[in-house]
């Protein structure tokens, strides 16, 4: 009898003990992660995306409390890694950093294989505005004086973009739309080649992101004219932008965190809420600082809709451009 | 000029030291590794380099570019395989030279002419990097276009026997290099919906599965057949005689290495060919060139490394990034708040000074490491085929997975591998193939980039630079010509 009640109290104490732990464990977390965790960039090591997606891997770690690497699935405009990305098990081990080509090639390139309807969208980290810019000694001293002459000397105008298709070849489509001015678009294999045309005198006017001009803004060798945007730009807070000058075009690229379609919401939220952290780390706030990149974090469903958005500027500019797929 | 010798004091700093010499071992590794470029190995390390000094950090960078762009010489003559596109025009007399015996002694040349070349880029870097800058940038698309005819001249020379076999070869790899998003347009080419042939075929698997696996396929030809027993002591070091002869070529190799390296969106692949070529164009014994010839290594080592410190001078004077290494470089420059370029140049005088002197040491570790690693990296080619052969093809594998993680990657090694074996059998070259697929986008994409810009007008694409590559690159087929029609009466008489 004794070793009876002996025994049903060790029971009521075994079941008030394990109820604590389940208790705990709904309260608290769910069984993630419980592995390293894999970012992916759909992009070659050493570009923009890559350094961005490092540093957020590297920053990110430490709020998500799990080794995050970074696996280069580069080719086709980023095809290769975001199709990795999206068809990848939605286990949250496997994340994509996600950037601007992601809501302009689906519009542009025939057979791309994802859209942003693909991914369950975890958080915005940066946007990048574009600009216009010219050689420091051009005759172009005001964003009207290169309207003026582009209209005068139709399609004449050299102007560099980062290939077809890109961001920054959109954004002067939107410009000049806007600005109702016919441009000779030079395609070239990335931002840097075409600053590089610009400098060496091979180019009259060329299209990047404010970030990757300001260097050379900075060194006194080019100038900017117009920020394509409708925001100012940190670093050039004297450009102004092409809102405040008249003519509605607002190109910006962004990078974001992304997992496959079909994450459980406890994961998603659990990475949300890390990331938000990260976001407000000083060090990674230094970084962008380095990149000339301002934070803009937006998070969940709300990251979502703002790539709907996205999606359908970019649908409209390039359609605008001619560049949009006949359906 | 006084500002230099603190610099250099503060550079020997046991520290600082220690990093480069790490960086130069790591680099090393990295470029006898088929699959693994300077730029991975960079890209990899870099984010290490975020938490360090910006000396310390970027000093190891350096040290990792410097000593990858020599490694990649090492696998290239003992295995036959490039272990970095740099290294594809060291293959054909390197290899030659390891199968003879004379493997240590074809490591002792890459090496020494990797460190003159090398050095000679560290010394035009610190002196006139200026002036050799704003050559580079008056290079526009007609110019670019020029350089890649010119270099695509060089299949001429690595044709072997028959001309017409080569130009199919390069004809071959320009085709391939099509497949995936063209640069100027971006419309999707021979992509048959697949999203991994829109990212293109990249050349390095093909590289990789077109001079390992054939290599690999004929030993177990082989294998029944006893090997010839190589001669068991070797030399490392070149004869002063044989040193001699190779000065002028050195001389030349290094300075088209800079130039071409400071081009920016060139580097040392482009540079290696280019010199290998006007090498074989200039020298007293064309006809050695492809037969184990020291001269057919010291060209193209010296040049690719002279083009490091090309590719920097544009990085440091102008602050534009020339090539896929300096992009990162200059990625871990501004990480730490650094914006190389004029700004630095004036205010941070100091920091690019320790970074020149440090390259320049970075180069004399190098050469003293591939010096004393060279009796070891020999003994490969004594090891068993049936123990090599399981080990290269592991690498090959691994290799081709590792650029991008794709297994697609590793597919285009396997086939491009049995492509290779079928040239082999039908004395088809392999090096053009490579030529082709590393120029094609160059070529194409600065031709369509001047006819947009020029219009149709041929004589626009006459600049004075251009003109002097296109006349050069029709010298290139010429002088053979010429030689010919200079010795053929004398030997009539």
């Amino acid at each position: 009898m004794r070793e009876r009640l002996k025994n049903k109290w060790f029971l009521i104490l075994l079941f008030v003990f394990l109820g604590f732990f389940v208790g705990q464990s709904a309260a608290f977390a769910l069984d993630y992660p419980k592995k390293k965790i894999e970012m992916v960039v759909a992009f070659n090591p050493g570009g923009d995306s890559d350094i961005f997606g490092r540093a957020v891997a590297q920053f990110g770690s430490k709020y998500i409390g799990e080794t995050i690497f970074v696996t280069n699935r580069a080719g086709g405009a980023g095809a290769i890694g975001f199709n990795y990305g999206a068809t990848a098990k939605p286990d949250g081990y496997v994340l994509t950093f996600v950037v601007t080509t992601l809501t302009i090639a689906p519009h542009t390139t025939k057979g791309y294989p994802v859209t942003y309807k693909d991914f369950e969208p975890i958080a915005l980290v940066a946007v990048v505005p574009s600009c216009i810019s010219v050689l420091a000694d051009s005759k172009y001293k005001t964003l009207e004086d290169f309207v003026k002459d582009a209209k005068a000397n139709s399609g004449k105008l050299r102007v560099g973009q980062a290939g077809t298709g890109s961001p920054w070849h959109l954004a002067g489509e939107a410009l000049a739309h806007a600005a109702d001015m016919k441009l000779t678009y030079v395609p070239y294999k990335g931002a840097g080649p075409s600053i590089t045309a610009l400098l060496g005198g091979h180019l009259d006017a060329t299209i990047t992101s404010a970030s990757e001009i300001y260097p050379h803004v900075q060194a006194g060798k080019a100038k900017t004219l117009a920020i394509i945007s409708d925001n100012r730009f940190a670093a050039m807070k004297d450009v102004p932008t092409t809102i405040e000058l008249g003519y509605k075009a607002n190109v910006v690229s962004w990078r974001g965190i992304a997992a496959p379609k079909g994450t459980p919401k406890e994961i998603a939220s659990f990475l949300i809420e890390g990331f938000e952290k990260m976001s407000k780390d000083p060090k990674f706030l230094k970084f962008l600082e380095s990149r000339g990149t301002d934070l803009k974090f937006i998070k969940g469903d709300a990251f979502g809709k703002w790539l709907a958005m996205m999606h359908d500027d970019y649908g409209r500019i390039a359609k605008v451009a001619g560049l949009a797929l006949k359906k | 000029m006084e500002l230099f010798f603190p610099h250099f004091f503060a550079i020997l700093d046991l520290a600082i030291l220690l990093i480069i010499a790490q960086g130069v071992i790591i680099g090393i590794i990295v470029g006898v590794l088929p699959g693994l470029s300077a730029t991975l190995g960079v890209a990899l390390v870099s984010p290490l380099t975020f938490a360090m000094e910006p000396l310390p950090g970027i000093m190891l960078l350096l040290g990792i570019y410097v000593g990858a762009v020599y490694g990649g010489s090492i696998s290239a003559i003992l295995m036959g395989i490039p272990g970095t596109p740099a290294a594809v025009a060291t293959v054909f007399d390197g290899n030659i030279m390891a199968k003879r015996g004379e493997g240590g002694l074809a490591i002792g040349i890459a090496t020494i002419s990797s460190f003159i070349g090398g050095f000679f880029s560290v010394i035009v870097l610190a002196l006139v990097s200026k002036p050799v800058a704003i050559l580079g940038l008056a290079f526009g698309e007609r110019e670019y276009f020029a350089l890649g005819v010119f270099a695509l001249a060089a299949v001429a020379h690595f044709s072997g026997k028959s001309l017409p076999k080569g130009l199919l070869s390069a004809g071959i790899g320009i085709f391939v290099a099509t497949i995936g998003i063209d640069e100027i347009h971006g419309i999707p080419r021979f992509t048959f919906e697949s999203s991994n042939l829109l990212g293109g075929i990249p050349y390095m698997p093909v590289m990789i599965g077109m001079f390992a696996i054939p290599e690999i396929l004929m030993n177990i030809e082989s294998l029944s057949q006893i090997r010839p027993k190589l001669p068991r002591i070797e030399r490392i070091l070149p004869a002063r005689s044989l040193f001699k002869n190779l000065r002028l070529p050195l001389l030349r190799s290094s300075v088209i290495g800079v130039i071409v390296g400071a081009v920016p969106g060139t580097g040392a692949d482009i540079a290696a060919i280019v010199s290998y070529s006007q090498g074989r164009n200039l020298s007293r014994h064309p006809e050695l060139f492809g037969t184990g010839y020291p001269e057919g290594i010291a060209c193209p080592e010296s040049a690719n490394n002279a083009a490091t410190g090309g590719t920097m001078i544009s990085l440091l004077t102008l602050g534009i990034p020339g090539g896929a290494v300096t992009a990162i470089i200059m990625g871990a420059f501004m990480v730490h708040g650094l914006q190389p370029g004029p700004l630095l140049m004036s205010k941070q005088m100091g920091l690019v000074w320790k970074l020149i002197v440090g390259m320049g040491v970075a180069n004399i570790l190098m050469l003293i490491f591939g010096l004393t690693l060279a009796r070891f990296f020999a003994k490969i080619s004594r090891v068993p085929a049936y123990l090599l052969n399981p080990i290269i093809l592991l690498l090959c594998f691994a290799g081709s997975f590792s650029l991008r993680n794709n297994m697609f990657d590793v597919y285009v090694m396997a086939i491009s591998g049995i492509g290779g074996y079928v040239m082999i059998k039908t004395d088809i070259p392999r090096a053009p193939l490579i030529i082709g697929m590393i120029l094609s986008g160059m070529v194409e994409a600065n031709f369509a980039r001047t006819v947009l810009l020029c219009g149709g007008d041929v004589f626009k694409f006459l600049t004075p630079i251009s003109t002097v590559l296109i006349v050069l690159t029709i010298l290139t087929f010429a002088i053979p010509w010429v030689k010919r029609l200079y010795r053929s009466p004398k030997k009539q008489s």
